[in-house]
């Protein structure tokens, strides 16, 4: 967290901000067992709704006790955790569709719409990513510390 | 050598290293316990119907135990707000907090919650008929006894159908058709495990018979006269070439006089004398003890076992008797029970490694040897705790997703 | 040389400066070379460790050819050596049974891939090189880094005890398929695992710390775009490891709970060994086991060849007297190949029964990621144009690496489609694929590094003539290996064979009926020579070995700090560097490869060389 949120008036709102998420973790707790002990559901929905729950209760987590909310401007930690996701993502998705795609008999015609699909992600997802990273990273490290502001308008300039 | 940003941050990344360093640790424990989630979807989308053993979990431990881990996770971001104001003694009270919930969660883990499964057996049977002979044995009177939910007079199939759905049945636990067809499926091939506690077994008690003794064993005639003497027999007879049987003995004794004999030349054949009945709650049978073929015999004739949901609401559990050649899997809920059962020990254990970790590191920052660094240099105590706090919080965050997946969908 | 006399005038008064600190600084001999948080050290103990694993993984690879050339016959020299340490009934006679082939091939694969190029060329260049290229005075976490060695360490004494226990080490292969490996009754299968999960540790500590180091350790001025690109090639890396390894972790722990607790994760239903029913739960995967299994091990291909590209990125650079070609599209195409190798695994299971929807997908994504491998290939090519070339032995590897990874490249394209695939899959021809990416092209590109960095490391040069040997006769046999491979495999032998098809073969009279399919004598003849030039690769390392021990007391000395007269941080510091690397304040003002400025006094100017 950046010394500009040190200020004791900041931490006491903090420290009940603490207090608050604590208690809407419990309750989401409680809820997730009150749901299941009162209604019984088909299991795909039963999953949204708990998995939702507990998405609710992670984003807390992160944002607040971790603190992600103040350092969500901290490219290397928010590149990372994308990056993270989207290859946890992929490697959830692309296994279950592997085991999901039965091999069938005879001859399959291949739409090409998957085919385009795969360029894609494969294309254009990380060109501009990279662009994208490049762009960030091509600020020059100051050699004195600057104000965290003004970095961005520094141009890159070329000896 | 000053290595630097080691307290400060990097002015233009606005971090320092240390926590760089852990964003980036949790990152890849991101994809540790991640690979693990998508194990635990794909096993359960390929698992057949009825194997995926689920509604055996104690959710009101389970959720307690979600509780304990929230609040030590908010304990140690309060912690480290007092070493933020400076305040030592207010770090130090909600550290112990911290540490005492940590181990308290372990605690139930360790000692209450996997115990309490390791003595808890699921037993398949090999024939229907003996199936449903046990199950008609066993709830016959509960079956009869009126309940809130049942009525007086209710059939034993459709009393354990209640329990069962939502056992190993779940993928349709709103009692539709297809978890009752799935049931009357499982109930008319006889593939429905009986699930209660071993009370009580009858196991052998085995003669060591002691034959001919081989002299080309490379075993002095003393030695060997010194085993079969250890071992409780005559040694004179035995030289001789005659046959004794030992004294009775129970198995693991049998099986230690049988190593011994044979290592030192004899020819033992081990046989059933008679059964014993032995009162006990056994952990961690498994099929191959049971069967185990002791001179043609079972080394376990029969299980005595209190059937779950069978209680004539006075606490005592209706027993029935199973010979184990009906026997064909007997499993405790011990990893190998089954593929959820696996998946449930493999993820929660390595979460309670993490726990461990956790209050390793946690006492090491009470100790005065961690605690130098405050009296040294305060701010870097306090990135300690952060980052120390921001690996907390994924474990606990772990948690929050591992209790809806592991205990109540 | 001016800067030269400039730099000792400091260096002398910053040793005065330092005298005054060094009650705290001096260690033991234990602390400094054993135990030591130095991250050059460290480096040099990864690389220790590392080629003496690769030497050793050869040597299990040059026997394992005796068997494929002379099945059933004795070993000379070798075989009583393995009869007397493993026991008779494994190398009865001196012969290597198929049990130890299947021991030797697992150990292989696992040797050289992580305990050989990985350490090699990730961790040891890149714990040497890149703080010094960044201007750090160290890693961000000393001692983690230290930790990362020991884990490491212990991983490599646990694969290698392994050999030694009843039954031998692993025997399913580098891939340790289950249900294969689950139910091998043998224990080399749970220390295979155990000592995977300690590499594995070690890795990720290692990545953990490099890319803190690379993010936050950089020098004043040192932005992302005058990095040189090693250590771009060092970040993404160290990014495949910290989010491709974890899974493997995962799956490593469940095979071994698969084997010491007896789950059945990868074992599916009714499951019968041996005509034995095997007393496991079922409903477990085995295409669970692959798909995190190659979910690291497509990106390991990644790791094991980005660094090399690194290195030779450099000397080209260097001995080309002239920038790279394309520095930025040499950074895009590394992070592009960094994303694309996560979401490419499966091309390694066309055969599994996938449907055709998916493996369309995966064979797009295949062939995709070749389009920046090609890119990074021709603009290392481009980059000889036109320059002054010295061919000193560092750049002889470097050059060498370039057609090598190219043949290696491009007979890949036809295992990325899945028709083809399905008629090479497990042949030969896939042997022979990525031995010539790994071997002549990591492999060259760690020689190039060793002869290009020891002078660094060391102060002397290694001998350029015994070096030119060394070249040479690698390069020659090296294609006298692979190439016949090729053949091999289109011919249809298979890989994993003890006696190398010899059952499959026209000369087994089993198979006098078989018109079509059986291997001709001409594919088998093959298997000899390929055993001969194995042979004659091993010796052709004598030269390398004897040359990297001899100079280390009596190499050529070199005159200045920068021999090479390179640009990059690394040779601004003394030779060799001390705790803490540098002796004056570093500060970039460079792009990394500036080598003949147009108005420039030198043909280099170094990037921390004011600009006028």
């Amino acid at each position: 967290m950046s010394d500009s949120h040190d200020s004791p008036d900041f931490l006491q709102y903090l420290i009940r901000l603490f207090y608050m998420v604590g208690g809407v973790l419990v309750a989401g707790t409680l809820i997730t067992v009150l749901i299941d002990v009162m209604f019984h559901m088909p299991l795909p929905l039963a999953a949204i709704i708990g998995l939702a729950i507990a998405l609710v209760k992670a984003g807390f987590v992160v944002a607040i006790f971790m603190h992600y909310k103040w350092d969500k401007k901290l490219l290397m930690i928010t590149g990372t955790m994308i990056l993270t996701f989207l290859f946890f993502a992929g490697m959830m998705g692309l296994i279950m569709w592997t085991e999901g795609d039965a091999p069938k008999l005879g001859r399959a015609e291949v739409s090409v719409f998957w085919a385009a699909a795969a360029a894609l992600l494969g294309l254009a997802l990380p060109a501009s990513f990279t662009v994208l990273t490049i762009k960030l990273m091509s600020q020059p490290a100051p050699v004195e510390a600057p104000a965290p502001k003004a970095k961005r308008a520094v141009k890159k300039k070329k000896s | 050598m000053e290595i630097p940003y080691t307290v400060k941050p990097r002015p233009d990344t606005g971090l320092y290293n240390g926590k760089l360093g852990i964003w980036l640790f949790l990152a890849s424990e991101v994809m540790l316990f991640g690979a693990l989630f998508s194990s635990y979807v794909l096993l359960r989308v390929g698992a057949e119907s009825g194997t995926w053993s689920m509604g055996l979990m104690n959710i009101t431990v389970g959720a307690g135990n979600t509780m304990v881990l929230i609040a030590s996770s908010m304990f140690v971001v309060l912690a480290w707000a007092e070493l933020k104001q400076g305040n030592l003694a207010g770090y130090k009270k909600w550290k112990w907090a911290t540490i005492a919930c940590a181990v308290l969660f372990l605690v139930v883990k360790w000692s209450y919650e996997w115990p309490q499964k390791f003595k808890h057996y699921d037993v398949w049977l090999n024939d229907a008929a003996v199936v449903h002979d046990s199950f008609e044995k066993g709830y016959r009177k509960t079956a009869l006894r009126p309940t809130d939910e049942a009525p007086k007079g209710v059939s034993v199939k459709e009393h354990v159908e209640g329990f069962y759905t939502t056992r190993y049945f779940k993928e349709q636990s709103d009692g539709s058709d297809g978890s009752k067809a799935q049931f009357k499926k499982a109930w008319d091939s006889g593939t429905l495990a009986l699930s209660g506690h071993i009370n009580g077994y009858e196991e052998a008690v085995i003669n060591v018979q002691v034959g001919e003794w081989n002299a080309d064993a490379g075993v002095t005639q003393d030695e060997a006269k010194e085993a079969i003497t250890a071992a409780g027999g005559e040694a004179d007879q035995a030289l001789d070439g005659g046959t004794q049987v030992l004294k009775e003995l129970d198995y693991d004794a049998a099986k230690r006089a049988e190593y011994a004999l044979g290592q030192a030349g004899f020819k033992v054949t081990l046989s059933v004398a008679r059964y014993e009945k032995v009162e006990a709650h056994p952990w961690f049978w498994r099929t191959p003890r049971v069967n185990e073929d002791i001179g043609g015999k079972p080394r376990v004739q029969s299980i005595i076992l209190a059937l779950d949901h069978s209680d004539d609401g006075e606490g005592h559990y209706e027993e029935i008797e199973i010979e184990t050649r009906h026997i064909s899997r007997l499993s405790a809920y011990e990893p190998k029970h089954s593929t959820f059962f696996g998946i449930y020990y493999t993820i929660t254990g390595l979460h309670a490694a993490h726990v461990l970790g956790g209050i390793i590191v946690m006492l090491y920052n009470m100790l005065p040897i961690g605690l130098a660094v405050w009296h040294k240099d305060r701010e870097r105590f306090t990135n300690r705790i952060e980052t120390f706090g921001l690996f907390w919080h994924f474990v606990d965050l772990v948690w929050i997703f591992l209790f809806p997946i592991l205990y109540i969908l | 040389m001016s800067d030269k006399a400039e730099a000792t005038g400091t260096q002398e008064a910053v040793e005065v400066h330092h005298d005054e600190h060094e009650e705290h600084h001096a260690h033991s001999f234990w602390r400094t070379y054993v135990f030591s948080t130095d991250h050059k050290v460290i480096g040099m103990q990864y690389g220790f460790c590392g080629l003496a694993f690769l030497f050793f993984g050869y040597c299990l690879i040059a026997t394992m050819r005796w068997s494929m050339a002379y099945d059933g016959q004795a070993i000379p020299f070798v075989g009583p050596l393995l009869e007397a340490l493993l026991g008779n009934n494994v190398a009865p006679g001196g012969v290597m049974s198929a049990e130890l082939y299947n021991v030797f091939g697992a150990m292989h694969g696992t040797i050289m891939v992580f305990m050989g190029i990985v350490p090699a060329a990730f961790a040891a260049f890149g714990n040497y090189v890149v703080p010094l290229q960044i201007g750090a005075v160290d890693m961000a976490f000393p001692r983690v880094n230290m930790a990362s060695f020991w884990a490491f360490f212990f991983g490599c004494v646990i694969m290698s005890v392994s050999f030694f226990i009843p039954g031998g080490a692993a025997q399913a292969g580098w891939t340790s398929y289950s249900p294969l490996a689950t139910v091998i009754p043998t224990d080399g299968q749970t220390y295979w695992l155990i000592g995977m999960v300690m590499l594995i540790t070690s890795s990720l500590l290692g990545a953990v710390n490099f890319l803190a180091t690379i993010i936050n350790m950089r020098a004043p001025g040192m932005t992302w775009l005058r990095l040189p690109f090693f250590v771009w090639a060092q970040f993404i890396t160290a990014f495949l490891l910290l989010l491709a390894f974890p899974p493997l972790e995962a799956a490593g722990i469940l095979q071994l709970m698969d084997r010491v607790l007896e789950t059945s994760f990868f074992l599916p239903t009714g499951l019968v060994v041996g005509g034995q029913d095997v007393d496991v739960s079922g409903g477990g995967s085995p295409l669970l086991w692959q798909h995190l299994f190659w979910f690291l091990a497509h990106p390991e291909v990644y790791v094991l060849i980005l660094p090399g590209m690194g290195i030779v990125a450099e000397i080209i650079a260097n001995n080309t007297r002239k920038p790279i070609w394309g520095y930025k599209f040499l950074v895009g195409s590394v992070v592009v190949l960094g994303f694309l190798a996560f979401i490419v695994w499966a091309h390694h299971m066309y055969m599994t029964g996938m449907g055709t929807v998916i493996s369309a997908f995966f064979q797009t994504t295949t062939l995709l990621i070749s389009i920046p491998s090609v890119i990074i290939l021709t603009c290392l090519l481009i980059s000889l144009w036109g320059g002054s070339i010295r061919f000193n032995t560092p750049m002889l590897f470097a050059l060498a690496f370039l057609p090598m990874f190219g043949i290696g490249g491009l007979t890949g394209l036809p295992l990325g489609f899945n028709f083809s695939d399905v008629a090479l899959h497990d042949s030969y021809y896939v042997i022979a694929h990525f031995h010539y990416v790994v071997a002549p092209g990591t492999i060259f590109a760690i020689f190039a590094g060793v002869y290009y960095w020891f002078p660094k490391m060391t102060g002397r040069k290694m001998s350029e003539f015994w070096g030119r040997v060394h070249f040479w006769s690698s390069l020659i046999f090296m294609n006298l290996i692979f190439m016949p491979m090729f053949a091999q495999g289109m011919a249809g032998m298979s890989r994993r064979m003890s006696d190398g098809g010899a059952t499959y073969s026209l000369a087994n009279p089993d198979n006098a009926d078989v018109t079509v399919g059986a291997l001709s004598d001409t594919i088998m003849g093959l298997n000899v020579s390929i055993s001969a030039a194995a042979w004659a690769m091993l010796v052709a390392q004598v030269p390398f070995i004897i040359n990297l021990f001899w100079s280390v007391k009596h190499g050529e000395k070199v005159e200045s700090d920068n021999p090479w007269q390179a640009t990059t941080l690394e040779w601004e510091t003394p030779t060799p560097p001390p705790h803490g690397n540098f002796i004056k304040e570093i500060k970039v003002y460079r792009d990394p490869y500036e080598y003949s400025v147009p108005g420039a006094r030198k043909d280099f100017s170094p990037q921390a060389q004011p600009a006028k």
